[in-house]
């Protein structure tokens, strides 16, 4: 039955390889968005959980966020509180914490890049390292002496807002994080450039560049937490220790949740790659059903276009039809040799459509990634292809094919077989 | 022993407000292995009476029995079990499929047969003398060896009985004579019953017995010289 029905499309070249090729576009489209779909996912994921792992929690004070500004003026009134590390390491499953402090002062830095010498303000953070373990290019530089310069991180997104958008505006080279790790510099804790007045003179410290991360905070340079508490204590004999945020390292995935609820019910404010997911996953499955639903239309179309040809080719092939009858075949046997040819239809215009979604996939994709900056987090591909998705869509075109022969392929079987023969 | 039982057989078809009868009260026994020739006027009816035994029309009244089978009474699936099973068929225009070669032709029935058949269609198409146009295509074949290849098709599930509808009526008279010599030497190989339809009187004069229809109406049963008398 299957080698009657393939030498029945055979026979019939052109109206086989036209209605392919619509079975095929629908395919190719599907796929394509699809594929794109978990590209763009797998990116945007890849770029939520380079800012912490999916065991990692960050709490925040409920009432306004200690932001810039506040820092800055050294308003952080609503920071948290040594004794809210306290509550939040007692709460179950968190297994570490990481609190962030700020250098509560006006503070500048001194960096000669390209031969040039300049000075600018710049926030300066505290984090426990152990949290930027995996963010540290350089581990020999983190040393406990006292006459070493501070190892210091640097946010990720800063380089690549760099050379975005300043290197080459002002005709400047790009910089890899290679080329920069290990530049040291000078920090000049106290001093300002924006508001002189408002600084003091402290003694300058050197630095060094030991690594890059997307946990730390944007504006600014991040040191050992105990580095930043000392200055602070130096500005300040009477500092008390605040935290704009903690990171909280839970046991596993599945009671980040929990930990949540009880940070919450703490009145405080969390945030998890987890929740940032799930936020990103809700709105991206509209986008992806929306864009599914065009590419169905396109394969309903192409189902129309099978209904259609098989639809004539049930009144051209009539008398096939009365040749078989006569020789045994039951309204079923009809049935099935339309439906297997039907099925046939699908299968090769999916697998056709596969291959055109690839091919062409790759054009896109190289055109696509060439016009994308050069960013850190630039993804290797936008088009990602798995196999389930595959093959489920090749039996999707198989089944919407025979679905829509189903209606011509039951009237072949429905011909009375004298009438069929003397047509 | 009787084969075929046909009791009163009536045929009428409505054609726009018009009622036309195509046969009408036939009664008539066919004997197992027995070779029938159908004759008779262009219309008066011999293939609706052909196409009534095959299975491929049902009386409007009468019965028609087949081995005891009244096929009047049987669904749509057991009227093609029994075309499958016992009726092997030769049309006047060979109808064979274009696309396909002779022996796959010759294999069609077999896909819908459901008991088991020895059968090859390589040995089908050796016994009407095609063995070296196996993967010929119609198109590749003279009118007489396509006439070989339906009947190698009408044989390949070992029929009961052999249904002819003119079976040389597109073929010169010398290839008819071979399609009637072959034809004659499968019905008393095979000890077929076989049912021609035709107007040549070079077939009917093998045949056993004669049976005439006119205007739907049987006229004579004899054999060839009774009937030419």
């Amino acid at each position: 039955m299957f080698l009657l029905a393939k030498k029945n499309l055979l026979a019939q070249k052109g109206r086989t390889i036209l209605t392919t090729i619509g079975v095929a576009i629908g395919t190719a489209s599907l796929l394509g968005i699809l594929a794109f779909s978990n590209g763009l996912r797998a990116a945007v994921i890849e770029s939520i959980t380079s800012k912490g792992s999916l065991t990692q929690l960050t709490v925040r004070p409920k009432a306004g966020e200690a932001g810039f500004l506040r820092s800055f003026t050294q308003l952080s009134e609503n920071s948290l509180k040594p004794e809210d590390l306290e509550k939040l390491a007692q709460i179950n499953h968190v297994e570490a914490t990481y609190p962030q402090i700020n250098y509560e002062n006006l503070s500048s830095l001194r960096v000669t890049l390209l031969g040039q010498s300049f000075q600018t303000d710049s926030m300066i953070f505290g984090l426990p390292f152990e949290l930027l373990e995996e963010d540290i290019i350089r581990p020999e530089q983190i040393t406990n002496e006292s006459e070493e310069p501070y190892p210091a991180i640097i946010s990720r997104r800063i380089i690549d807002l760099y050379n975005v958008t300043v290197a080459p505006t002002n005709s400047l080279p790009s910089f890899k994080e290679e080329d920069i790790s290990g530049i040291e510099f000078i920090v000049l804790p106290g001093q300002s450039t924006f508001f002189p007045q408002l600084g003091s003179d402290g003694p300058s410290r050197k630095a060094r560049i030991a690594g890059f991360s997307t946990k730390v905070d944007l504006v600014g340079i991040t040191l050992p937490i105990d580095v930043v508490r000392q200055l602070n204590k130096e500005a300040n004999p009477d500092y008390e220790e605040k935290y704009p945020k903690i990171f909280l390292e839970v046991d596993e995935e599945r009671n980040v949740p929990i930990v949540a609820e009880q940070i919450e019910s703490l009145g405080y404010i969390s945030s998890s790659a987890q929740e940032e997911i799930q936020i990103f996953e809700q709105n991206f499955r509209i986008i992806t059903v929306g864009l599914s639903m065009i590419s169905l239309m396109i394969l309903f179309v192409s189902g129309l276009t099978i209904a259609n040809t098989f639809l004539s080719a049930v009144n051209e092939r009539k008398e096939e039809i009365g040749i078989l009858r006569a020789v045994g075949a039951t309204r079923g046997h009809i049935q099935k040799i339309f439906l297997t040819e039907a099925a046939l239809l699908g299968l090769i215009g999916g697998i056709s459509g596969t291959i055109i979604a690839y091919i062409a996939g790759f054009a896109v994709d190289a055109i696509a990634l060439a016009s994308f900056p050069n960013v850190s987090n630039k993804p290797e591909t936008l088009l990602i292809y798995d196999l389930p998705t595959i093959i489920g869509i090749i039996i999707f075109a198989v089944i919407l094919s025979t679905f829509f022969a189903f209606i011509p392929a039951t009237r072949a079987a429905h011909l009375k077989p004298l009438e069929a023969l003397s047509e | 022993m009787t084969k075929i039982k046909l009791s009163n057989v009536s045929k009428s078809y409505q054609i726009g407000t018009e009622l036309v009868h195509a046969l009408q009260n036939i009664s008539l026994e066919i004997e197992e292995g027995e070779f029938l020739a159908i004759v008779g006027p262009s219309g008066s009816g011999k293939s609706t009476l052909l196409h009534m035994i095959g299975g491929l029309d049902t009386p409007t009244e009468g019965t028609i029995e087949v081995d005891g089978l009244d096929l009047g009474k049987q669904n749509d699936k057991k009227l093609s079990a029994y075309r499958s099973k016992k009726i092997g068929y030769i049309f006047q225009d060979f109808k064979l499929q274009a696309h396909l070669t002779a022996e796959e032709n010759v294999g069609i029935p077999q896909l819908f047969y459901k008991g088991k058949t020895d059968r090859q269609p390589q040995a089908m198409l050796k016994k009407v003398d095609l063995a070296n146009r196996l993967h010929h295509k119609p198109t590749e074949l003279s009118g007489g060896q396509r006439q070989r290849v339906a009947i190698a098709r009408a044989l390949i599930n070992k029929p009961d009985i052999i249904i002819a509808d003119e079976p040389t009526g597109n073929l010169d008279s010398l290839t008819g004579k071979n399609i009637i010599n072959l034809l004659k030497k499968i019905h008393k190989e095979e000890g077929i019953t076989l049912i021609v339809v035709t107007h040549d009187q070079n077939i009917a004069k093998h045949a056993d017995r004669i049976v005439e229809i006119k205007d739907g109406i049987l006229k004579k049963k004899n054999n060839f010289k009774k009937f030419m008398n």
